[in-house]
């Protein structure tokens, strides 16, 4: 055996450059799919982080609608309704305008002592705060405290309400507050502040604590971390009680309980980025089994002669194994090394905040563990299917069926496509990613073998004295294609790398389609939030406005728990092309997106009972729209729904600051956020940008390891071949005429490839738009739309 | 005329040829005979053009071997000259008939009248029914036969065969020796052959001895009229 591991030793050695270059392609493999898996947890981490963030241990948020009489909302009023069933917080959004040169930030004022019952506040450094302190605290976000250099201790003079004032620095928060604040105030500190200019608010004192937002999280339920039908009927309870009191009218009071804003599209893209992975663990797979493929070659070639002189087969084998193992090693160790600051450089080119951005222990030894069986998978294949004294098999061995099996998984998992309901497609996803590319591996070399055996026979019989004579290159090229299982491989690298990088192109692109197209799905360019009647006059009245609509935008439940973007708004013209009714629904009717009429299995004339700002609402469909934004569109006024934003269209002699400026003076007084249409889909949709980044971090990794899987391939087989092809010269062929015929065969099989993958691509697609629709995506999905984005 | 000058060709320092010279005429049927080892096979290679000498020149009619460019050296190899080969190198992604076509082909001279003659020669030496296999599935003396055809089917004026006959038996040799000798004869083809055998050595009109890389002696063996009808 010691012989056997010198020799090993010996022809590493010997050729020290193709272990090292097998080292690197299995480092990036490793590094590859651990990237992808990290990042899946990433993604995970960062929305529940972020939901966390955002909502606390809350199940209910009651915030003030368009229709509501005052601007203030209290927190001890829902504590005497609820008593001891809830915890209420409350907090009023506020700008506050600091420094010399005018800058403004949004902050927040919260009850310090109820805020943290709800929120887990965490601080990396805290100053001291007593009852005394309290109203000239302010808590500061470590980003915002370190842009402005503040630590603990320091002043910080801020104007609020045009009133200016010096707060001291209690604690920094290495989070924003309530997920987008950067600064915490106390409420007796505002309250100060307006109860100077009021008499009433003065005498009012301490029990004035006005906020725009409750927080409330039932008591007394299970406790178990997913919610039981129990708790869910009690926090329904609660939020009917909320909605039904009369100090709570003209409120929106929703539930919030583990549904994720934006949900379905979350978990759509959750999905799209789950088969990205899995593509490109695939890819990391193919690759390695591509490379130790080669290598295995090689060796049995060597160990041919081993045999020969009396080396017994076991032995050999173990020998295979061992090489196989310790590149495998050497790979994984420097693939887990080189992963980790990729992704951290991916953590904090996209400001994840929540998630970690170390691999965790479980990728790592699934990852390794993934490698290690396709390294063990391709030498027992080799080791069983060429017996080294044998002759290498020939093709078109294998009964039918086994011949036929691929294709017929294939068929099974797409047409499981359409044989399951809608909201279960999405589960054929990772079968349907399997099968093809099982398919993809199975069949190109076959066929890329037949192609150019019928080529080489038309080429032999058409034009063997002209085209042999005039392009020998072309005429060898061709034959050698039918006849080097290299090139068959090098087809197959090609058309599964292809196959893998175009499909998660194409579901990235589909997914950046369907966001893309929801954002102009409303013909605006600025927005007023949290709108009342009265910044609806005075926004119509403005100058610099060109056009304003009022909308209803809320978030709904449908029966099936799904949430469903609801939307109302005084005219047609508020939507744009995408989403475009014949007309607005009046009274109880609606228009629903062809998706989610699929998905929620109704037609024209039936009833949908959502639940939306608390209410339950029953809207009869009258239209199914072909939108590009999931929605139902119902007349809200009908229904006792206020407008809760208003959507602007800039005159066209107005420039934006002048625009911005004059909106906020006409609406400052109803405490609204005016803001562009951009940012506030940024706003509403950034969960979902990150998504994509992963996806597209995802691709542009996958397509890296392509590349230099490909090109090593390449080097590789010519390397082996050296010898083959230098006989070509011993019978005449010129130098030159020898490197046009390696181009033909590289180009030869790469464009096979890359039409297998192509096909291959163009044929899955279809399934998975089908098994899109489990998320409802339903536009701007279509393959022409995709393109004509990766294009623009 | 191939004319070799005092070439010297050492492997890794160790000398394996030391100034041979050498002349063959258009026309002639030269054997080379010598021990294992003694650099009969680096000799043909030198002739050929596949190895370069480290001293002295190979002159094809008068012109140096050395300073042919790319084409011409492509050129002589598959028009001027056919080679066979100890080892055969035919090449394994190639059938029995794409290999015996090759240099045809690549030297543009493919013609019904080529292909009926590689057919006849396919004929001769039993070749025909191998056409489309590959080479790693012939046995050695099929390859040889192989190898022979390929380096006479575009009819070169030059034919150099390393132990053409070291695999086949008697009666293959033959016919293999018949029709070197042939088309020596009537198509004036000059043939320089590596052997072991005495027997194929006595076909040749001089033999061309090697020992330790010089050559000993020339025989005419012509003269001693032992050449078979
Ligand atoms: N590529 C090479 N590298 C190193 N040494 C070589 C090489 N080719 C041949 N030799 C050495 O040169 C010497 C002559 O070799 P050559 O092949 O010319 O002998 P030969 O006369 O043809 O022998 P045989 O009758 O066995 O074919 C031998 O000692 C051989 O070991
Ligand atoms: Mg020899």
């Amino acid at each position: 055996m010691r012989l056997f591991f010198k020799h090993l030793f010996r022809s590493i050695r010997r050729r020290p450059l193709q272990p090292l270059l097998l080292i690197l392609i299995l480092t990036l493999a490793v590094a590859t799919s651990l990237f992808s898996a990290s990042l899946k947890r990433a993604l995970d981490g960062e929305t529940s982080g972020a939901q966390t963030a955002r909502y606390g241990a809350a199940h209910i948020t009651v915030t003030l609608d368009g229709g509501a009489s005052s601007r203030f909302m209290f927190a001890l009023d829902a504590e005497a309704l609820l008593g001891a069933r809830a915890e209420v917080a409350g907090c009023m959004e506020l700008p506050i305008a600091y420094g010399t040169a005018g800058e403004a930030v949004f902050g927040i004022a919260t009850d310090f002592s109820e805020i943290g019952r709800i929120f887990d506040l965490s601080f990396s450094s805290y100053g001291s705060l007593t009852p005394s302190t309290v109203a000239d605290a302010v808590f500061l976000s470590a980003d915002f405290a370190q842009k402005n250099g503040l630590a603990v201790a320091d002043a910080f003079t801020a104007r609020v309400f045009g009133k200016e004032k010096t707060y001291t620095v209690a604690g920094i928060s290495p989070q924003p507050f309530i997920e987008d604040y950067d600064v915490m105030l106390d409420n007796s500190g505002i309250a100060s502040i307006l109860a100077a200019d009021s008499l009433i608010l003065s005498s009012m004192k301490d029990g004035f604590r006005p906020c725009s937002t409750l927080y409330i999280e039932v008591l007394g339920l299970s406790g178990a971390s997913a919610l039981t039908a129990a708790d869910e009927e009690k926090i329904s309870a609660v939020a009917a009680l909320l909605a039904a009191a009369p100090t709570f009218e003209g409120r929106t009071v929703s539930v919030v309980h583990g549904a994720v804003a934006n949900g379905n599209y979350n978990e759509g893209l959750s999905w799209v980025v789950t088969i990205a992975i899995v593509l490109a663990c695939l890819l990391s797979a193919a690759v390695a089994f591509s490379c130790l493929y080669i290598l295995s070659v090689e060796r049995s070639e060597e160990n041919r002669s081993f045999m020969l002189s009396g080396a017994r087969a076991s032995q050999l084998h173990l020998l295979q194994y061992a090489e196989v193992a310790l590149y495998l090693l050497f790979g994984s160790a420097l693939g887990i090394a080189l992963s980790s600051p990729v992704f951290r450089a991916f953590a904090r080119a996209f400001d994840l905040r929540y998630a970690p951005r170390e691999p965790a222990v479980s990728d790592i030894l699934l990852t390794v563990g993934l490698v290690a069986a396709v390294g063990f998978l391709t030498v027992t294949c080799f080791v069983l299917s060429e017996p080294m004294l044998k002759r290498p098999a020939r093709e078109g061995k294998g009964s039918l069926a086994l011949r036929l099996c691929p294709l017929l998984l294939a068929a099974l998992s797409a047409a499981a496509v359409y044989l399951l309901p809608v909201q279960l497609r999405y589960l054929c996803f990772v079968p349907l990613a399997l099968t093809f590319t099982l398919a993809v591996f199975a069949y190109t070399p076959p066929l890329f073998l037949r192609l150019m055996r019928a080529l080489d026979r038309r080429l032999s019989l058409r034009c063997e004295r002209k085209c042999g004579a005039a392009h020998p290159s072309l005429f060898y090229a061709v034959k050698n294609c039918g006849e080097v299982k290299m090139l068959r491989n090098t087809a197959r690298l090609t058309a599964l790398l292809g196959f893998v990088v175009a499909s998660a192109l194409l579901l990235v692109m589909s997914s950046v389609g369907h966001l893309h197209f929801s954002k102009n799905a409303f013909s605006a360019d600025h927005a007023v939030l949290g709108a009342t009647e009265n910044c609806y006059l005075g926004v119509r009245d403005a100058r610099s406005v060109e056009e304003c609509y009022r909308v209803y935008l809320q978030t709904a439940q449908t029966v099936k728990g799904r949430p469903l973007l609801v939307l109302g708004a005084d005219g047609t013209e508020a939507f744009a092309e995408g989403l475009r009714p014949d007309t607005v629904p009046k009274g109880k009717r609606a228009a629903i997106s062809s998706g989610d009429a699929r998905l929620a299995g109704v037609r024209v004339g039936d009833t949908l009972a959502l639940t939306v700002g608390g209410k339950t609402v029953e809207v009869e469909i009258a239209e199914i729209m072909d939108s590009t934004l999931n929605a139902v569109i119902i007349d809200n006024e009908y229904f006792g729904l206020h407008y809760n934003m208003i959507f602007v269209n800039r005159a066209a002699e107005a420039d934006e600051a002048a625009m911005l400026s004059e909106l906020s003076e006409r609406t400052k007084t109803e405490l609204a956020t005016v803001m562009r249409m951009q940012d506030f889909w940024h706003e509403r949709l950034g969960v979902l940008e990150v998504y994509l980044a992963a996806g597209l971090a995802i691709l542009g990794v996958v397509l890296f390891l392509s590349l230099v899987a490909t090109l090593d391939n390449l080097g590789q087989s010519y390397r082996m071949r050296r010898e083959a092809l230098s006989l070509y010269r011993l019978s005449g062929m010129s130098r030159g005429a020898l490197s046009r015929m390696k181009a033909y065969e590289i180009l030869l099989s790469l464009a096979f490839g890359l039409l297998i993958a192509l096909l291959a691509t163009a044929a899955l697609y279809p399934f998975v738009r089908a098994s899109l629709h489990a998320f409802g995506f339903e536009q701007g999905v279509g393959i022409r739309n995709c393109v004509r984005l990766i294009l623009s | 005329m191939i004319k070799a000058e005092r070439i010297e060709k050492s492997y890794n320092g160790e000398r394996v040829l030391k100034s041979v010279s050498l002349s063959i005429r258009d026309g002639e049927f030269v054997s080379v005979m010598g021990e294992s080892g003694s650099g009969k096979s680096t000799l043909l290679q030198l002739l050929g053009g596949f190895l370069s000498p480290d001293a002295g020149r190979v002159l094809w009619d008068g012109q140096d071997v050395a300073s042919f460019s790319e084409r011409a050296l492509a050129a002589l190899r598959c028009e001027r000259m056919g080679f066979v080969f100890q080892s055969y190198q035919l090449i394994p992604t190639l059938n029995v008939k794409d290999n015996l076509l090759l240099p045809t082909v690549l030297g543009g001279r493919l013609s019904e009248e080529t292909k009926k003659y590689v057919e006849m020669l396919c004929e001769e030496l039993e070749i025909t029914p191998l056409m489309k296999k590959l080479p790693e599935t012939l046995s050695g003396g099929q390859s040889q036969r192989v190898a022979i055809i390929r380096a006479l089917a575009y009819r070169p004026s030059t034919v150099i065969l390393d132990e053409p006959t070291g695999a086949l038996d008697s009666r293959m040799e033959g016919k293999v020796m018949a029709l070197l000798s042939r088309i020596n004869k009537r198509d004036k083809t000059t043939v320089i052959a590596v052997t072991h055998s005495e027997r194929v050595a006595a076909f040749a009109d001089r033999i061309v001895r090697i020992s330790d890389g010089e050559i000993l002696r020339e025989e005419n063996e012509k003269a001693n009229g032992a050449k078979g009808g």
